[in-house]
């Protein structure tokens, strides 16, 4: 009964008050177990569509987990959009909800707007997001500052981070031969030769991003230097600063109110505006949902994408086309946006709950969870997401929790690295099994006499080797035809300190697969080229002018030509009937006279 | 006290239903449009509108579309409905079905499958948006023209056709002096079912046209959908007026209505 209501819900959000107030009413699920801490409490809680494990197949069902651990009843509401969510939490009564999840600027927005309120103590409140969630992105949090009542405050101090991710383009990567070069730069949307192929997002804070990035990349000089320093292989940490601090900078509206400030501003719509509409000119269309699968069958092979939707249709694609099709993703190097997605507390909500509800999901198990279902990136970071991470993508250190399995018919096998050697696991296990242990695992260090496919992983020497011939017995590891020596894809600037000891935080991704991995978890490098969108403030009903002018440009001279001759013609006909009555009229007077006579 | 049954009484289900979902509606419409974010009595989104030249022409081009799509339907739809009505040609009602039979299926979902049918035989949604927006617009009213036309089609007095031939009129003549004339309430009412839902219509554009065709419809809910409802109710009133207006001059051209009284 409960599933049907929450159905519904989701089609119409009028429903969302009379339903409400049944639910509230509706006192039949709660547990009797009073011993459980939250017993015969609701909390009511605000998300976006598919954005946490929900019991689908085989996926564990947080929601309900929760519930029976706790004793409480949950009462979940999802939205689509954030101006949805915040048109209908706007129109709610206060205390309505409990905990709502949304993005970036719009946490900032409802900061400023006092619509919702900071946690106490985030350490005591949520410890594991204290001591779980990842430094490095946190600190993109503290980063968001927000003018309020004569005071800045961060907006770490109001949100719980969820998932996280960049703004980038998914491309089709054999479509021209020049396109991997191509797309590291915004040009590409530009570029003719990918005329009418490219597909942007019908929303105009993604879309903004694009033709701010193409102008100050082409324009200004000095972003082009503070760009060369950054993306040497040798740019120190300050380079990459200097670069993601101009970025900001550039992202950002001057809300210090002056005027000089305000003409600036503005100068920066008006760049948009006219980068948007010669854009528009070059691409295929603008897409709400569509371009997921546009990409996958080939009406579009450029497309801008938020990373978590990149990895969903490299996915796809490698399950559906696998051979004709190969998706990559890159932000461009001029620079895109970093995105990330988090739990507030609503005004009047009750904030126990919500936190223990905010804990219970911190916990990297659950995270893991719904990393899993959700397919985006999490804040985080520990062992179950590192080890759910290798899982996906390829061969890292051994973890000690981790229940290693093989599978002949499902094909599954997987992979650790133990003392510096490749092993493969031949039985699947309980966890915290060695892999010298014998029953268990087998070694996967090279051996010449064997053979070996394209894909395959060995170690030697401490190093890891993929084979990149389709075949091959007797080989050499230094045949750089055969083997190629796997670098690996370190994420300890995300990773360390959260893995058990002596764990490393590098992957060495299965071939063909290492531009997923960096899709899902950008290197600093990409992350330093990224700037956070802040709130538009005084300034978003400009920008929203500005965005329906871009989507409504057009070319007018057929549209005036053509209603000026429908008009002339409309008033043409009626002339015509006019004066055609009047001449009959006067015929059949004239006729009338004449019989009279 | 006796209760005494009326025959008004029975109308009352129908205005508490008119009073809830249209007159409460138009003034909540009402209500945004003059007023600002902080619900004060305000004027700044009549003169935002005519402030920027490209409201008006969104609204042009949603005119242009509509005129197009009005025409285009009655150019395709008469004669068709005239081969529909005419039992010589038609012996079985199966060919009224099939015209009318994609009206069984949700509009939404169609447009979806118009989408990918027209890129597959090569017409790019992108590329020609223009063109299969038009197509998409007049392949969704076709309908809407076929039923009422086909309706006056059939109670055509059929004496009176021939009765022309006998005065000496040729099938030309026939066709432009009696025929029309007589179906004349099927074209208006036709036209009107085609003309007004297309200037609000923004489904159909927007997935046919990978959102480059932007009618009034779609900007209203560009609007709504970045929550300035004030601005977005504006714009609604204002195609509210301009369908107000274009109901008023049909119905001046519709002599077929008559007889109407009130439901008290």
């Amino acid at each position: 009964m409960k599933n049907k209501i929450t159905g519904l819900l989701v089609v119409s959000s009028l429903i969302t008050v009379l339903a409400l107030v049944s639910c509230g009413g509706n006192n039949e699920d709660i547990s009797e177990d009073l011993s459980k801490p939250f017993a015969g409490k609701t909390l009511t809680i605000y998300n976006c569509d598919d954005y946490i494990s929900s019991g689908d197949e085989d996926y564990k069902d947080v929601i309900a987990e929760f519930e029976n651990e706790t004793g409480c009843t949950i009462n979940y509401y999802t939205y689509d959009t954030n101006e949805t969510m915040y048109n209908q939490f706007t129109l709610q009564k206060e205390g309505t909800y409990d905990l709502i999840c949304t993005s970036d600027y719009m946490i900032q927005k409802m900061v400023k707007e006092d619509l919702i309120v900071p946690f106490d103590d985030i350490a005591t409140q949520v410890p594991n997001y204290e001591q779980y969630a990842s430094q490095a992105i946190r600190s993109k949090l503290r980063d968001m500052e927000v003018q309020k009542d004569d005071k800045v405050v961060n907006l770490d101090s109001y949100a719980v981070g969820y998932m996280w991710g960049t703004l980038g383009l998914i491309y089709d990567s054999e479509y021209t031969e020049t396109i991997q070069e191509d797309v590291k730069s915004w040009n590409i949307l530009w570029d003719s030769t990918y005329k009418d192929v490219i597909s942007l997002k019908n929303s105009m804070r993604d879309t903004y991003v694009v033709g701010l990035m193409h102008h100050y990349s082409n324009e200004d000089e000095y972003f082009n230097q503070l760009k060369e320093a950054y993306l040497k292989d040798d740019a120190s940490q300050a380079d990459l600063d200097a670069y993601n601090n101009y970025i900001q900078e550039i992202f950002d509206f001057k809300l210090d109110g002056s005027s000089e400030s305000d003409k600036e501003n503005k100068e920066k719509i008006q760049i948009v505006k006219e980068e948007l509409i010669s854009v528009k000119k070059n691409i295929f269309g603008f897409e709400v949902d569509s371009g997921k699968n546009d990409i996958i069958t080939g009406k579009i092979k450029i497309n801008l994408a938020w990373s978590g939707d990149a990895c969903y249709s490299i996915d796809t694609a490698i399950e559906e086309r696998e051979g004709e099709l190969n998706l990559e993703y890159y932000v461009p190097d001029d620079g895109g946006n970093i995105w990330y997605d988090a739990w507030t507390l609503p005004k009047g909500g009750q904030v126990d709950l919500a936190c223990a509800f905010l804990d219970y999901l911190s916990s990297p198990e659950n995270a893991a969870v719904n990393m899993d279902y959700v397919g985006y990136t999490p804040f985080i970071v520990g062992d179950e997401i590192f080890d759910l991470t290798a899982n996906w993508y390829g061969p890292a250190s051994y973890s000690s929790t981790y229940e290693y399995c093989y599978d002949e018919e499902e094909e599954i096998q997987d992979y650790c690295i133990y003392n510096n050697t490749l092993y493969r696991c031949i039985q699947s296990s309980e966890g915290g099994i060695l892999p010298t242990n014998e029953d268990y695992f087998e070694s996967n260090e090279f051996n010449s006499s064997e053979e070996y496919i394209e894909g395959d992983m060995v170690s030697f020497n401490g190093k890891i080797y993929t084979c990149i011939a389709e075949s091959t017995i007797n080989s050499s590891i230094n045949d750089e035809e055969t083997w190629l020596e796997n670098e690996g894809y370190d994420l300890s600037y995300l990773f360390s300190g959260s893995l058990e000891e002596g764990k490393s935080a590098i992957i060495y991704p299965y071939l063909g697969i290492e531009n997923k991995l960096s899709c899902q978890y950008p290197d600093e490098k990409t992350v330093a080229r990224c700037g956070i969108m802040n709130d538009f403030g005084t300034y978003n009903d400009a920008v929203i002018i500005m965005w329906g002018q871009v989507r409504a440009y057009t070319n007018m001279v057929p549209y005036y030509t053509l209603l000026s001759v429908v008009v002339v013609a409309v008033l043409g006909l009626a002339i015509y009937s006019l004066i055609s009555k009047k001449l009959s009229a006067r015929n059949k007077r004239n006729l009338t006279k004449k019989s009279m006579k | 006290m006796k209760f005494n049954f009326k025959r008004k009484y029975l109308s009352f289900p129908y205005v508490l239903f008119l009073i809830l979902f249209v007159v409460i509606p138009v003034l909540f419409i009402v209500y945004y449009a003059f007023s600002n974010k902080g619900g004060h009595l305000s004027f700044q989104n009549l003169v935002k509108f005519f402030s920027d030249s490209t409201n008006v022409n969104v609204l042009i081009i949603s005119f242009v579309y509509a005129i197009i799509n009005t025409v285009c339907c009655l150019l395709i739809g008469y004669p068709l409905a005239m081969i529909l009505a005419n039992k010589k040609l038609n012996k079985s009602t199966v060919l009224v079905m099939m015209f009318v039979m994609p009206m069984w299926i949700n509009f939404v979902i169609r447009t979806g499958a118009t989408r990918d049918l027209l890129n597959w035989i090569g017409i790019s949604t992108g590329a020609n948006s223009t063109l299969t927006t038009s197509i998409g617009l007049v392949y969704n009213y076709l309908p809407f023209v076929i039923l009422p036309l086909y309706t006056t089609m059939l109670k055509m007095d059929q004496s009176q056709i021939e009765a022309s031939a006998d005065l000496g009129a040729n099938k030309v003549q026939t066709f432009f002096k009696v025929i029309i004339p007589m179906t004349m309430p099927g074209i208006v009412s036709a036209a009107t079912m085609v003309f007004m839902p297309t200037l609000s219509s923004y489904v159909i554009s927007d997935i046919l046209s990978e959102y480059n065709v932007v009618l009034f419809g779609s900007y209203i809910d560009l609007y709504f959908g970045q929550a300035d409802w004030n601005f977005g109710s504006f714009m609604a009133l204002i195609m509210l007026i301009l369908i107000g207006i274009s109901v008023y001059i049909t119905r001046k051209f519709d002599r077929g209505e008559q007889g109407r009284r009130s439901i008290w």
